[in-house]
């Protein structure tokens, strides 16, 4: 590499300005090198919390010094105790903490070492202090506190919404030769179109939950004609125009004929029960998705789930109750189909949402903040710890970027990404072109995962 | 007499024999003394012995002394086998065998002296051939056959008739048949037996009589309908003459009003009843004139004829929506009226096609799924009926014009049936430079602000607007400048971006620019309201500085004119920029904010969010310090707007921003892969209108849309672009006579397939420009929501388009139902209004069969769902 493209790489990635180097990428992507050869199986599944989970009451320091702190913070919205609705955990250093009572299906997960917690993660251009966020003395990522935009930062990994690809996608682009000729998307989101798993050679798959890529009117037409249909649809798929882009179309159709066959073979194959709820039912049809990796021929997935209603600005208990209780579950479920499934080893789940909230309340809910605590579950999973470095919880404390508690993340998305990036297989070389800051902050591996 | 002849076995008669004792009682008596006193005669002379004799008595006379004598045959003392013995007292004993001749001697001889002699020639016969009788005992004149019966007849028997050979069959020794013919007469028959030995028999004499004429008519009775007719038979006997002459009730050849018959016996029945009704037939002999024969005809009134009922043309081919008349002839009744139905309906029904009561069929406008009969039932008898059947004809698919066709892919949401034929009548120029000239269509305001309603009204609007260019151009330009619902959460939010981009389409891209730089809709997308200059809170804004050069203006890379990439000395790309000039440029275009609500008291340090103008400078928010960027250096002290109308022209001035321009334009109109000379022509144009004038799109998007490039009618191998979502189901709805209704309840569809109107996911739109087709060095931007899943999702929806889409959306999918169960032609009809009449025939022949199994039911019923 000359001198001067290591500069360019230098100011790409100084700029923060990710979208310019995955343009950049794309048209190097022949001189990428390929990440090598690494066997078997691995998954990443993305579980988004749309609307901002209250991560305060998701894991709480219990410890009684910790506990007065965060009761103090929050107000009314605190727990009411700290021994009697929070599940019990205890962090590897020893200190006590609770679990949000609706997470009671993955609690035992925790002990079993398959659960971890990320603390205070969130979008950042660069490590910035209380200080340095007050006097704009660093760059900080555009429009905090901002759904559309703080959505958008979280998925693209770019701290600007700008960007037109998911960090999800841009780590299939760097996985994508482990799948070989397997044509299943690398990228699949289960809840519609995702910038996530948007890359800049990949295309982001959506699929629905259940949706099995049947062709429409095969049910209702009476079995001769569908049949003669379905033949006549096949047939003219295997025409050659000698159209590139036409012939390029039907091969995409062509994989969704072959893909529904797979799929509607996969559904009714999953055997472990699932909640019946619509995160569960996505999950589900992750797991199906998994089932085929033999036949699919694929060793490197990533998925993408979301479950919407964790705005809580108002009533948050009893919907964040409901909402957790909704996530634990269908975590379980699709923890417990990985086992079945044999690759509960492989298989990685973790939670993203749009923000933290504000630890003081604003009457029954709270507003939207900036860090924020996340899950991460499979056997993969050094569990039983909380990572990064649990916040201080106090209002106008030295996490805290104004006086209501939106706190200042202490680890980047960026490292959260990369972290689970490198355990899917993107050698340290291309992070960058996966996460561009990821040179702005000390560690791009987390150890959470083995 | 005959029969004791035959019991005496013998032909002696019986005087002979008294003669003949009394002889050999006279001279046995006494003794014979003289010596030679005369001639030794042997009796009897002469006889016939047949062979039913066993022996024979010979005596002879001898008056001579001694008179001993010996008996000879032939000579042969005593005989021999051959000519019979015979014995020294005379009896003869004839040979088995008849010798030839047939005559043999016995002779007595003196002993004493040898040459006094006497001989008695016998003549051997066979049996004697006794005919006894004769049947029949009658013969008429002519040719006969009779049986005799008789005694010894033997095979090889001759009889005779008149003494003349006949022809004669032996059946046993007592019977055989002649055969004969004979003249009125006595006929004396006999019959003989051959030679040798041949002898003939008694005669017997019949009479022959003259011979009897007979005729015999078949049938001998016989029932015939007035009109009708019956063949009859005559047979003469008793004559060569076989011919006979035919009358009826004694009239030769009958007469019309007893019925006729002709020469060879056909009797034709009157048509009217005779005073009698029956009559008689009579067939004479011709050669004997008094013998006929008689056979009854018994006439009778036939039953009345059947109603029929016929119908012309009993097949007829018929035009959608044309008329056909049918005549119904009705027979055998004086009514002749009849009714008229149409698969047995009465006067028929709109869905088979009504009929007059004169016999005029209307055919439907749109052929049932069934075939046609025209039926007229008789009035005077209802069971009695005539079909017809009914073949509906389409008119073949109108050609399509593929050239025009083409241009209105490119220029507008897709041809419609209207536009198809405005085209054509105008010619591709005029229609363009028409399309310039139409009146921009207003952008819609919800009244309740919504962002649905708004991308119900979007659409709608890219469905059913005139101006379908400059909605496309616009649709065009809100890939490159975008926007987004996803962060303008209400309509009024998104809507001065709209109009901008609609108002400019045919504009200068410099004042597009500029508008939609201070339009509080990107102000708020891309954060340059309320940007301030570093030292107030938060600093200068980064965002809208980056997206002004990466995606509205210049790129990432410095290009050539004709889109390739700029190199250096080292053969690599050249950034266009880089960090230092997004913070310049940042700084440069600090200072502005939302507008102020009418009535509102402005704020110094900025608004809240407000959509209704413009958005206003804050001169106290604007960095004044010297800006210097991509050669340009802005003095500092400029104004909000001087600082801005500087950035904007450098960008708009920057050699990039042609080509950029262009080849985004030209993959978002007319293909994916334009080729660098393409891209170098309509960049030139971008550069100089050929007035001098730079950034004239109206003149840009003429000269992308006239390129021969576009133009070139005959595919290339890496031509086209793939159609995304919106354009293909608008294009659809288009091409089918419809349009997305304003009420249409399909949002989230789009979301599903990736293309959310007004909602792109973020500024990159809903797909990257520069995007490849998967696996290949090809862009394909549309690709990239084309996934296996979208794909699917996008064939259900437009299943769902063209069975359902009530509320929605309206097709009219007339012009294919014409073809009925044409398969075809209704495959052609696809053709032409799909793709141009480019369909590859073995496709079409995949669509014919893909049809044929049946209807899917009408009328929501395409058969075409891929």
């Amino acid at each position: 590499m000359s001198t001067q493209s290591i500069a360019r790489r230098q100011f790409l990635a100084g700029a923060g300005a990710a979208a310019f180097f995955s343009r950049f990428s794309l048209l190097n992507a022949l001189a990428q090198s390929a990440p090598a050869a690494q066997p078997g199986y691995k998954a990443l599944v993305c579980i988004f919390l749309h609307g901002g989970n209250d991560g305060h009451n998701t894991i709480v320091p219990t410890s009684q010094a910790a506990f007065n702190l965060y009761k103090a913070a929050r107000g009314a919205l605190a727990m009411p105790t700290n021994d009697s609705t929070l599940l019990p955990i205890i962090n590897s250093d020893g200190n006590p903490y609770g679990l949000h009572s609706g997470l009671a299906a993955i609690h035992p997960l925790w002990a079993q070492g398959k659960l971890a917690v990320l603390a205070n993660v969130g979008t950042l251009v660069q490590p910035v202090t209380r200080s340095q966020y007050l006097s704009n003395a660093r760059p900080v990522p555009t429009n905090l506190f901002s759904h559309s935009d703080q959505v958008q930062q979280i998925q693209s990994g770019i701290p600007s919404s700008s960007g037109g690809t998911g960090w999800g996608g841009r780590t299939a682009d760097i996985l994508q030769p482990l799948n070989g000729a397997a044509t299943f998307p690398t990228t699949c989101s289960i809840a519609g179109p995702a910038l996530f798993c948007t890359g800049n050679a990949i295309q982001s798959a959506a699929l629905l939950p259940g949706f099995n890529l049947d062709a429409s009117g095969m049910q209702l037409w009476p079995q001769a004609a569908a049949d003669a249909r379905k033949a006549g649809l096949q047939q003219v798929l295997q025409l050659n125009s000698g159209l590139a882009l036409v012939q390029a179309a039907n091969q995409t159709r062509k994989e969704a004929m072959s893909l529904n066959a797979m799929l509607t073979g996969a559904n009714a194959s999953i055997t472990t029960p699932f909640p019946g709820t619509s995160l569960g039912m996505q999950l589900k049809q992750v797991a199906s998705i998994i089932s085929l990796r033999a036949s699919t021929g694929m060793n490197r997935q990533i998925f993408f789930c979301s479950l919407g209603g964790f705005d809580t600005h108002s009533g948050q208990s009893w919907q964040q109750f409901d909402l957790l209780r909704e996530v634990s579950q269908a975590l379980l479920a699709f923890y417990q189909s990985t086992i079945d499934l044999g690759v509960s080893d492989k298989v990685t789940s973790f939670t993203l949402s749009d923000f933290g909230r504000t630890l003081q309340a604003s009457g029954s809910g709270c507003d939207h903040g900036w860090g924020n605590h996340h899950l991460i579950m499979g056997d993969a999973v050094k569990g039983g710890s909380i990572y990064g470095t649990f916040p201080n919880l106090a209002l106008g404390g030295p996490d805290d970027s104004g006086s209501r508690g939106a706190l200042i993340p202490t680890t980047s998305m960026d490292q959260f990404a990369a972290t689970l990036a490198t355990w899917l297989g993107v050698p340290p070389a291309n992070l960058p072109s996966v996460l561009g800051n990821i040179g702005n902050f000390g560690s791009s591996n987390l150890g959470f995962l083995s | 007499m005959k029969r004791l002849r035959h019991l005496f076995g013998t032909t002696i008669p019986r005087s002979v024999l008294i003669w003949a004792a009394l002889i050999l009682v006279a001279f046995t008596g006494s003794p014979v003394i003289a010596a030679v006193a005369g001639s030794i005669a042997v009796y009897p002379q002469n006889p016939s012995v047949e062979m039913a004799s066993a022996t024979y008595q010979f005596t002879s006379y001898v008056p001579i002394s001694p008179n001993t004598i010996e008996w000879l045959v032939n000579g042969i003392v005593g005989g021999n086998a051959t000519v019979g013995t015979i014995s020294p007292a005379g009896v003869y004993k004839r040979p088995e065998v008849i010798p030839t001749p047939n005559l043999v001697t016995v002779a007595a001889r003196s002993v004493a002296y040898p040459t006094s002699i006497g001989t008695s020639t016998v003549t051997l016969t066979k049996n004697v051939p006794h005919l006894w009788s004769i049947y029949p005992a009658q013969i008429q004149a002519g040719n006969y056959q009779a049986t005799f019966s008789g005694s010894n007849f033997a095979p090889g028997s001759v009889a005779t008739a008149n003494g003349i050979d006949i022809a004669t069959t032996y059946v046993s020794p007592t019977s055989l048949v002649v055969n004969g013919a004979a003249a009125v007469g006595p006929l004396i028959f006999q019959v003989r037996q051959p030679a040798p030995g041949a002898v003939t028999g008694d005669k017997v004499t019949v009479q022959v009589t003259a011979s009897i004429v007979t005729v015999a008519i078949t049938p001998e009775a016989a029932s015939v309908k007035l009109g009708g007719a019956q063949a009859f038979a005559a047979t003469v006997k008793g004559n060569s003459n076989i011919a006979v002459t035919w009358a009826v009730n004694g009239t030769v050849g009958g007469t019309p009003a007893t019925g006729t018959i002709t020469p060879a016996g056909l009797y034709s029945a009157p048509l009217a009843m005779p005073a009698s009704n029956s009559v008689t037939v009579r067939a004479t002999s011709a050669a004997n004139t008094a013998v006929f024969a008689q056979a009854s005809v018994t006439l009778s009134v036939p039953p009345p004829p059947a109603v029929t009922v016929k119908i012309a043309p009993a097949a007829a081919n018929v035009g959608l929506s044309q008329t056909q008349t049918f005549t119904a002839t009705v027979a055998n009744n004086l009514n002749t009226a009849v009714t008229w139905l149409v698969n047995g309906i009465a006067g028929g029904s709109s869905a088979v096609g009504t009929i007059s009561t004169a016999g005029i069929y209307s055919a439907p406008a749109i052929p049932p799924s069934g075939p046609i009969t025209i039926k007229a039932v008789s009035v005077a008898s209802p069971s009695v009926s005539a079909q017809a059947l009914v073949t509906l004809t389409s008119p073949p698919p109108a050609q399509a014009w593929l050239a025009g066709a083409r241009f209105l892919e490119q220029s507008s949401f897709g041809p419609t049936p209207a536009s198809m034929a405005q085209i054509k009548q105008l010619g591709i120029d005029a229609y363009l430079q028409q399309q310039f000239t139409f009146p921009e269509t207003p952008i819609y305001s919800p009244a309740n602000n919504s962002v649905g309603e708004l991308q119900q009204w979007v659409l709608y609007n890219y469905s059913t607007a005139p101006d379908q260019l400059r909605q496309r151009v616009a649709y065009s330009l809100s890939q490159i400048i975008v926007t987004s619902a996803n962060k303008l959460g209400y309509a009024n939010e998104v809507t001065p971006w709209l109009r901008i981009l609609s108002k400019h389409a045919f504009g200068n891209y410099r004042t597009l620019l500029r508008e939609v730089s201070v339009t509080p809709s990107m102000g708020k997308y891309l954060d340059l309201a309320n940007s301030k200059r570093p030292g107030l809170a938060g600093g200068a804004n980064e965002n809208y500085a980056r997206e002004l050069m990466q995606l509205f203006t210049i790129g990432i890379w410095r290009l050539n004119q004709d889109g390739s990439f700029l190199l250096d000395n080292n053969g690599e790309a050249i950034p266009a920029y880089n960090q230092q000039t997004v913070a310049q440029i940042a700084l440069a275009l600090t200072g502005w904010t939302f507008p102020t609500v009418p009535g509102a008291t402005p704020n110094p340090a900025g608004n809240w969010e407000s959509f209704g103008a413009p958005m206003e400078t804050r001169p106290a928010s604007h960095d004044p310090s010297t800006k210097s960027f991509l050669g340009a250096t802005l003095p500092a002290g400029q104004s909000v707007d001087q600082d801005l109308d500087s950035v904007i022209d450098t960008l708009f001035n920057h050699p990039n921003t042609a080509p950029f321009i262009a080849t985004r334009l030209i993959r978002s109109l007319v293909t994916s892969n334009p080729s660098p000379a393409y891209i170098s022509r309509v960049a030139g144009v971008f550069d100089n209108n050929g007035a001098g004038i730079r950034g004239d799109l109206k003149a840009v998007v003429s000269a992308i849309l006239t390129d021969p490039e576009a133009r070139q009618d005959v595919p290339s191998v890496n031509g086209g672009r793939l159609k995304e979502p919106i354009l293909q189901t608008v294009g659809l709805l288009r091409a089918l006579g419809g349009a997305y209704l304003s009420t249409e309840q399909v949002t989230y569809m789009f979301d599903n397939m990736a293309q959310i109107p007004v909602g792109p996911a973020s500024v990159f739109s809903w797909f990257s420009p520069l995007y490849h087709v998967p696996q290949s060095a090809l862009f394909g931007p549309e690709f990239q929501i084309y996934t296996p899943a979208e794909a699917t999702l996008r064939g259900n929806f437009i299943y769902w388009l063209l069975t359902t889409p009530a509320g929605s959306a309206t097709i009219d999918l007339t012009p294919f139902q014409i073809y009925g169960n044409d398969m075809p032609g209704l495959v052609e009809a696809v053709n032409q209004t799909l793709l141009y009449g480019r369909m590859d025939p073995a496709m079409k022949q995949v669509l014919i069969n893909a049809a044929a199994p049946g209807y899917d039911a009408p009328p929501a019923s395409p058969r075409f769902s891929i």
